[in-house]
């Protein structure tokens, strides 16, 4: 015991020791959670501006025809519609038409159409958002004003009381928090398992302490509490830099802010720390993993950005209103800790819910440490698998592929929202095309042979067998679509935004198809199964290699409702590039992918409903049927 | 006389699309207060040999104990007998140089920690930098400061890699005193090296390694008989060329 006080004390000073430490562990996460705040409230207040018209006309808030519909309204602000004519399908508005008033508390609200509003349909999907938010005795009024039936299917929506403010305060702090504070935690526990184990690594010192007389499992732990501790650390001075702040008054104008920091009472700030320790654990078993797993900085901190993307991902499931602490939900790490969270500070936590959150949150935190661990243990962690000179050489782990895909994601997310402020097609035409040359762009970066990119010709065979694949696939999403929308209500709302998105387009379905079915099946297999596939070649196994890459394509996709069906895509088409040793392989499967799946609504006239088994058994047989066309691709090659 | 060190048939494969058999069935025995050198080119396997005696890599076949402890079954127990020095000197830059003898000392479950590091640092002479970071000491000095580190709890066997790489003549001069010193203070000493020279005046036997195998063991005088050969690196030039 006493050689792991020595061993913990030791790995202490030298963190103590690095000012960069100090600075990411402490002073840098005591000045983010302000800063995070101010900036979050700067954005609400200029938004409010832009959307509710000038300040000295109290009486009459307008909204401008540019501004999406749904982004100015509060949500708690009390809705009423009236209505001024009738709105009937298909009825096309004229520009700047005047159809609908709002009374927001009393105040009269016009609202004139958002231009890439052609179609009634789309309009009455928007009239949702709002109607979602009011009473639903003022919901069913409103909806009989404007000639829809309140017991629609569709307007089966969730009713939130407003009367509790504290609430509804509780709720905003749980959605704006977790985001914001699993950043640092990450930052903490990343840093700090790069340090005490990659460093120790690459500054040849793990062998120095390896061979001491302190068990291997000392060793360990001590840097096991180390990440822990620092991932703890930042948690806790980013709580008491965001309760400091507010303590002195130097935030919180906007409304939702003030409410959420209105719920800051100090069994909050309890709660608060209780999920810092829950989630600390959880990264900080990650962190060490990934530390463990990389052989030096650089592999490190190319690995580094999937990786924090992928656990900061599910921080940001209490945002989604409608998702409830479900069973699914309990079980995702980090979401179920978040999600609970938002509903115990809105007051809505069940005891049972918030058991069975605490017994699997600790139960995932305790797999992550010991995955962390046992990937620590390895005899290659330290001493790297050292050839017959007795060097290191652990291999590279795909950092030229990581750093591609950071820089595409980096790229896409900045013409994602140029795209949607400028015009939604150019802008997706411009982040395809930079897409491709990314991929392209990486292989000849990084001096790879063009052969990566596999861009031969196909076989006949593999080419037919390829758009097959696509039909294939295109069925089985739309399934797991339905399925998910079980678990995750809110997953066909996606159908509805690419419909506005192609609504700018037209009718033409000849257009629609050649830019979100051609375009996208060349520009991103070139990214993903050209650049990113060809990059990985040298450092993963096949199978590893087409699920990361297929990871990849799904979070590129930035929706959480995409993520299960894209992996699939990308998984069929990564074994359909390997196995056919083509690009084009991968090309023909997504382009057919998605004009099967654009293409079937619009012909067929496919309604939104529930699944039924019969889905679930043609799903079933498409899976049968797509397998056995992967495995005839390639089938029969002479090598 | 028993042997301190004594290694049968050590195998060790490093895996991948193309298997290295870094050792391939090498044994040797050592004995209290001898140096025994392994001397071989690079990529023989004298590293790998001397990080499963040290119980770093764990080896895929053979047996082998250091001070009569099983390097599988009783690893804590070998490395509680055993410093180890590798080919670089392993100290950690952000601590000063009392800290790193004084740090290793306690965990190594020394009595008094403080008293043993003042010792080590007086005799080997690094009283001006005790209170300097490693980060900023001389190479000669860290290596002070990394012997000092690998025989601060007294072991009975030392596992010295190529002990003077980098060090200038003068220091590396010191160095291999310090080694005769063990030997006369009845140390095991397993030296590994490819420099002839250093072979020639501190190893009273010698392993020559090759392709992870022992070509031949003895001292220098059986290895010159054997080879028919009076200098060192002529016989050692022979029993290679003979394995070609």
């Amino acid at each position: 015991m006493n050689r792991f006080w020595a061993l913990l004390a030791m790995e202490v000073r030298l963190q103590l020791r690095q000012p960069a430490a100090v600075l990411l562990l402490i002073a840098l996460p005591l000045l983010l959670g302000p800063g995070a705040m101010l900036a979050g409230e700067q954005w609400t207040s200029s938004t409010e501006e832009a959307t509710r018209g000038s300040p000295d006309d109290d009486d009459v808030l307008r909204v401008r025809a540019d501004e999406p519909f749904a982004s100015w309204v509060q949500s708690d602000d009390r809705l009423e519609l009236v209505t001024e004519g009738e709105v009937t399908d298909d009825a096309t508005l004229d520009e700047d038409e005047v159809w609908a008033a709002v009374a927001v508390d009393g105040r009269e609200v016009t609202i004139t159409r958002d231009h890439q509003l052609a179609k009634s349909r789309q309009v009455r999907k928007r009239i949702r958002a709002v109607v979602v938010r009011q009473s639903r005795a003022e919901r069913d009024a409103a909806l009989t004003a404007v000639g829809l039936v309140p017991d629609d299917e569709i307007w089966r929506l969730r009713d939130v009381s407003h009367d509790a403010e504290a609430a509804q305060g509780g709720r905003d702090l749980g959605k704006l928090l977790p985001p914001l504070l699993m950043f640092t935690l990450l930052l903490g526990a990343v840093y700090t398992a790069f340090d005490v184990i990659t460093g120790d690594k690459e500054r040849l010192t793990s062998e120095t302490l390896l061979t001491t007389s302190a068990a291997r499992s000392s060793v360990l732990a001590a840097k096991a509490v180390v990440v822990a501790g620092a991932a703890v650390l930042a948690g806790t001075a980013w709580v008491a830099g965001v309760v400091s702040a507010h303590a002195l008054g130097i935030m919180g104008s906007a409304d939702e802010l003030q409410r959420a920091l209105g719920a800051l009472s100090p069994g909050t700030v309890l709660l608060v720390e209780c999920l810092v320790v829950l989630l600390g654990l959880q990264v900080a078993g990650a962190a060490m993993g990934v530390a463990s797993w990389v052989d030096d900085y650089r592999s490190g901190s190319m690995v580094a950005g999937p990786v924090l993307l992928t656990l900061l991902a599910p921080s940001g499931l209490p945002m989604i209103d409608s998702l409830e602490l479900s069973w699914w939900v309990v079980l995702v790490p980090v979401g179920n800790v978040t999600v609970a969270f938002r509903d115990a500070l809105a007051g809505e936590l069940t005891a049972l819910g918030g058991g069975a959150v605490l017994l699997v949150s600790l139960g995932q935190a305790l797999g992550a440490f010991a995955v962390g661990h046992r990937l620590l243990a390895r005899e290659e962690t330290f001493t790297g698998t050292a050839d017959a000179d007795g060097r290191r050489g652990m291999g590279r782990f795909g950092p030229d592929a990581a750093l591609t895909f950071v820089i595409a994601m980096l790229v896409f997310w900045f013409l994602g929202t140029l795209a949607q402020r400028v015009d939604l097609v150019a802008g997706h035409l411009f982040s395809q095309a930079l897409f491709a040359g990314i991929g392209v762009g990486a292989v000849a970066f990084f001096g790879a042979p063009w052969a990566r990119l596999r861009l031969a010709r196909p076989r006949l065979g593999d080419a037919v067998a390829s758009v097959l694949a696509g039909m294939c696939t295109s069925g089985v999403a739309a399934t797991l679509f339905l399925l998910q929308e079980r678990l995750l209500p809110g997953g066909m709302r996606l159908g509805e935004q690419f419909s506005e998105t192609l609504g700018t387009v037209g009718d033409s379905l000849p257009l629609t198809l050649l830019l979100f079915a051609l375009v996208p099946g060349v520009c991103e297999e070139l990214l993903f199964r050209g650049g990113l596939l060809g990059l990985a070649d040298r450092d993963l196994p096949p199978l590893p290699r087409v699920l990361v890459v297929a990871a990849a394509f799904a979070v590129m996709h930035l929706s959480a409702y995409r993520l299960v069906p894209t992996f699939l895509v990308g998984c069929v088409a990564g074994a359909l590039v390997l196995r056919g040793r083509s690009l084009w392989c991968g090309i023909l499967l997504h382009v057919t992918h998605n004009a099967v799946s654009l293409s079937g609504p619009a012909l067929f006239d496919v309604e939104e409903r529930d699944l039924i088994p019969s889905d679930l058994a043609v799903a079933g047989m498409l899976a049968l049927a797509l397998a056995g066309l992967v495995a005839l691709v390639g089938r029969g090659r002479s090598e | 006389m028993s042997a301190v060190i004594a290694a049968h048939d050590l195998v060790k494969v490093f895996p991948g699309p193309e298997p290295v058999r870094a050792v391939d069935g090498l044994s040797f025995e050592a004995h209290r207060g001898e140096v025994f050198g392994l001397l071989g080119p690079n990529g023989a396997g004298k590293t790998t040999t001397l990080r499963m005696l040290v119980t770093l890599l764990a080896p895929d076949a053979g047996t082998a104990s250091v001070a009569g402890h099983d390097v599988v079954t009783s690893p804590d127990a070998v490395r509680a007998s055993v410093g180890y020095l590798a080919t670089t000197t392993g100290v950690y830059g952000r601590l000063t140089a009392r800290e790193m003898i004084e740090t290793f000392a306690r965990i190594q479950g020394v009595a008094a920690p403080g008293k043993r590091a003042d010792e080590l640092i007086e005799r080997f002479d690094l009283g001006d930098y005790r209170d300097q970071r490693c980060a900023r000491l001389s190479t000669g000095n860290k290596q002070k400061v990394s012997i000092a580190r690998a025989i601060v709890h007294d072991p009975p066997v030392l596992v010295l890699d190529e002990p003077t790489t980098g060090l200038d003549v003068l220091v590396a001069q010191t160095f291999l005193a310090f080694v005769e010193e063990m030997r006369e203070a009845g140390k095991c000493v397993v030296y590994s090296t490819h420099i002839m020279s250093e072979v020639e005046r501190l190893c009273d036997r010698i392993a020559i390694v090759h392709s992870g195998k022992v070509l031949a063991t003895g001292t220098l005088d059986e290895l010159r008989e054997q080879t028919g050969e009076h200098y060192l690196e002529a016989a050692f030039i022979r029993l290679v060329e003979g394995r070609r």
